[in-house]
């Protein structure tokens, strides 16, 4: 190096240098400091830090009040020191998440860790999420990076139904995004993409709409039914009205085709109209929920003002949801006088406006829906509630028994689905990426749980009762799900799902029941080794093997054994193990079945096989297993701890 | 209006140059623009670059000439931060350092965005995973800090250590 070229870097002028900091990743920018006076005083320069944290870093907890941070002039945060609060959260939980990894033991206070740590921690589980296809361990590092993930989104989704259930505000997009934290994985369309998304319709609705303020709230109503319907949230096609998908406010407004039913339809109009200023609210109607719009204070809904009276009870808000379709006691429900409407003397509901957006832009009229209701004989002292406004409650659970539902429907389906592609081989099976039923349905029948459990009847004076015995009929459900398919949400059993029961029977019995998880997994795993067993005793086929059950056909692979059946003496009665030809002596396996579930099965009953990718099992064998190792045609056992022979 | 224009070197180097090529810097755009088509055909005075470093600068902005024009940036967020460099570039910059820099202040005086920050990120590429003492070395840079600034700057650094 030439004498000449000494501090050439240091010639540069000031912006320059900074220019070139921006381009380095910020582990480098904290070497950067240490080389001289004038790199520490350009790199410590807060917009480069400021950048560095919003382009790094996407997901924030809400207590980094991130986007008022970023709305401030720069100078006001210490950016740095929030870089490296971040960095050092990141790092925190690829610690936690390796050592969930690494042991079997200890995962339900890990798995909380992580969660404890906020919003943030998002940013490293998707990160481990999307390792690479070569990682040593990519099977269980996806699978349990997901997991967490999933443990994040329900911890907030949880907290939303709990404001809910205490009467505290939770706008309706909230409650209802709620239902798609519980199946997001690694997709947008958290809460804040759903209060983007609904902004964003605000403001290109706005945008077209350039005489928006001179209309009227009912004008208005219509231009925004028909504006949401030129973008495509209308009616899902023939034969998809049963889809899960069209149950979840989040995909409805991310999804290419703007999957929808009536429900979220009306969320979707509700949301954007309030947005633009119209007080609309849903409307509990049985057959499908409508959008019934009010007019405010003073005014009707064609924009003429009413001679203001003090006895006006106009002021009908979210927080304190009142009943709007009050026929005052003794008037009959009479057509002519429903439709006249506009005269400051006329009662309330004349002031209502009723829309179905998801399937027209057009009003409709109280009539119709009125003699809906004749149809099917309702009682006429309920029209009240029928045609009043809905509380974001009553959405919420409305839209937990949609989701029971389709999911019920669409595990019949699966059923059946496989049931023909086993006994008839019409097919070759269909490739990987359709195997997953979308949205997951443990997931959305999960979410319709908790909302059930937790809203399900408010618990005031003399319903607490009903409430308590509602409750008790989801509780086995609940639990069965629970422990199958989230066995870590341990903590936020206790944490919400227990107290529910206080007073209760079941409450000892659901403490003893999470005494026994925990304590199960903070125990080191019994190990099982082979040694010492010979003969007919070794078992035949180890852990990580993939197999076909011999009578039943579904495939699995082998997540641990026995070397003779150890189970319940009645399961064996009722199981006629004793039929089989070799009998309960004979080595038992526990596996895990392409369809999530996990079964007990005798080794005579099983055909070991060996495809190039098992590709039904790969998602869900990352909770036992490393990786598929491609040659040897078995899964690499991430369980040594307690099979160390296998 | 003439499609050649000249730029004279620091050295007094005469250097014709088509003027859609030479408009790829602002400094020359706005100059031309400012002293309209008559006077185009002076030579422009650019003192501050050499021979051999202007004759590399216009090499690039003809390889460039076809390339969208950089939108303009007022906010240096909005620009995309991508690290990379594309294949002709790379090559491009594979100069000697003092060269290199040389590149640096020539297209930072003659305002040339794009090629401003091809030399940034070549230069951001040679300190990337380089240590403090490794970067000094790379640069031929002087530690003026005492031993104890150094000891409370890499306290302050400690969450970036491995």
């Amino acid at each position: 190096m030439s004498s000449e070229q000494h501090g050439l870097f240091l010639s540069l002028p000031d912006e320059v240098i900074q220019s070139i900091f921006w381009f380095v990743p910020a582990e480098s920018l904290a070497s950067i400091q240490s080389v001289c006076k004038r790199f520490r005083y350009l790199a410590i320069e807060p917009i480069l830090w400021r950048h560095l944290c919003l382009t790094r870093f996407r997901y924030w907890d809400p207590t980094h009040l991130i986007k008022q941070k970023s709305a401030c002039p720069v100078a006001q945060v210490d950016w740095r020191q929030l870089f490296v609060e971040r960095a050092l959260l990141d790092r925190k939980a690829t610690k936690l998440l390796d050592s969930i990894l690494a042991s079997q033991k200890g995962r339900i206070d890990k798995f909380q860790a992580i969660v404890n740590l906020g919003y943030g921690a998002k940013d490293t589980l998707l990160q481990h999420l999307h390792v690479s296809e070569s990682a040593e361990d990519v099977l269980a590092r996806r699978y349990y990076s997901s997991a967490v993930l999933g443990c994040l989104h329900r911890n907030i989704a949880i907290q939303e139904w709990c404001k809910l259930k205490e009467g505290q505000h939770v706008t309706l997009d909230r409650a209802l995004g709620a239902f798609d934290m519980f199946v997001l994985e690694d997709r947008e369309g958290d809460l804040e993409d759903v209060s983007h998304a609904l902004d964003a319709l605000a403001e290109r609705f706005r945008e077209q709409t350039p005489d928006l303020d001179s209309l009227s709230p009912r004008a208005k109503a219509t231009q925004l039914a028909s504006f949401l319907r030129a973008r495509g949230f209308i009616e899902v096609p023939e034969g998809r009205y049963d889809d899960l998908q069209n149950r979840f406010i989040g995909i409805a407004l991310l999804g290419h085709d703007h999957p929808s039913l009536p429900l979220i339809s009306v969320a979707v109009f509700c949301c954007v109209a309030q947005r633009i200023g119209l007080d609309a609210r849903p409307c509990s109607f049985p057959f499908h929920v409508h959008a019934m719009v009010l007019p405010p204070a003073g005014q009707t809904l064609d924009g003429r003002q009413i001679p203001s009276s003090p006895s006006s009870t106009q002021q009908a808000t979210y927080e304190d949801p009142w009943r709007v379709y009050p026929p005052s006691a003794g008037q009959t429900l009479d057509g002519a006088s429903l439709l006249a409407g506009g005269s400051s003397a006329a009662p309330q509901h004349q002031q209502i406006m009723y829309l179905d957006p998801y399937r027209s832009d057009s009003e409709v009229h109280i009539r119709e829906l009125e003699s809906q209701l004749v149809a099917i004989g309702a009682e006429q002292s309920t029209y009240p509630s029928l045609l009043g406004d809905s509380t974001n409650s009553e959405m919420v659970l409305r839209n937990a028994r949609n989701i029971m539902k389709s999911v019920q429907d669409n595990q019949h389906l699966a059923l059946t689905r496989q049931h023909a592609h086993r006994h008839h081989h019409l097919t070759p099976p269909p490739p990987p990426e359709d195997l997953k039923p979308f949205p997951d349905l443990e997931g959305a029948f999960y979410s319709a749980l908790w909302a059930s459990l937790l809203l399900g009847v408010m618990t005031d004076g003399p319903q607490q009762l009903a409430a308590a015995s509602r409750r008790r009929q989801y509780l086995p459900y609940f639990v069965e799900h629970f422990v199958t398919h989230f066995p870590h949400d341990v903590s936020l059993f206790e944490r919400y799902i227990i107290p529910l029961f206080q007073n209760l029977s079941e409450y000892q019995q659901l403490l003893e029941a999470t005494r026994v998880m925990r304590a199960g997994d903070l125990i080191p795993k019994k190990i099982i080794a082979r040694s010492g067993l010979e003969g007919l005793k070794l078992p035949r086929y180890k852990v990580g093997q993939v197999f076909r059950h011999k009578r039943y056909a579904y495939e699995a692979v082998i997540t641990g054994w026995d070397a003779e059946c150890r189970a319940a003496e009645h399961w064996m009665q009722e199981m006629e193990i004793d039929r089989l030809s070799r009998g309960r002596y004979q080595s038992f396996y526990h596996v895990l079945v392409e369809d999530k579930s996990v079964r007990y099965v005798a080794e005579e009953n099983m055909q070991i096989i060996t495809p190039e990718v098992p590709y039904s099992l790969l998602p869900l064998a990352g909770r036992y297993f490393k990786r598929w190792d491609k040659e040897n045609r078995v899964f690499v056992s991430n369980i040594k701890d307690e099979y160390p022979d296998d | 209006m003439s499609n050649t224009i000249i730029l004279t070197s620091s050295d007094n180097v005469e250097i014709p140059v088509d003027r859609e090529v030479a408009e790829r810097s602002i400094l020359i755009k706005n100059m031309l623009e400012d002293v309209g088509d008559a006077a185009a055909n002076e030579p422009i005075p650019i003192p501050n670059v050499n021979e051999a470093v202007l004759k590399k600068v216009i090499e690039w902005c003809v390889h460039h000439k076809g390339d969208p024009p950089a939108a303009a940036d007022d906010e240096t967020e909005s620009r995309k931060r991508t690290t990379e460099i594309d294949e002709w570039d790379q090559k491009f910059m594979q100069v000697d350092q003092e060269m290199l820099f040389e590149i640096i202040l020539a297209a930072n005086y003659l305002d040339i965005k794009a090629l401003l920050d091809v030399g940034c990120k070549t230069v951001a590429n040679m300190i990337k995973g380089k240590s403090p003492e490794e970067i000094r070395k790379t640069f031929n840079i002087t530690n003026d800090f005492t031993p104890e600034e150094e000891e409370q700057i890499r306290r302050e650094n400690e969450w970036a250590e491995e």
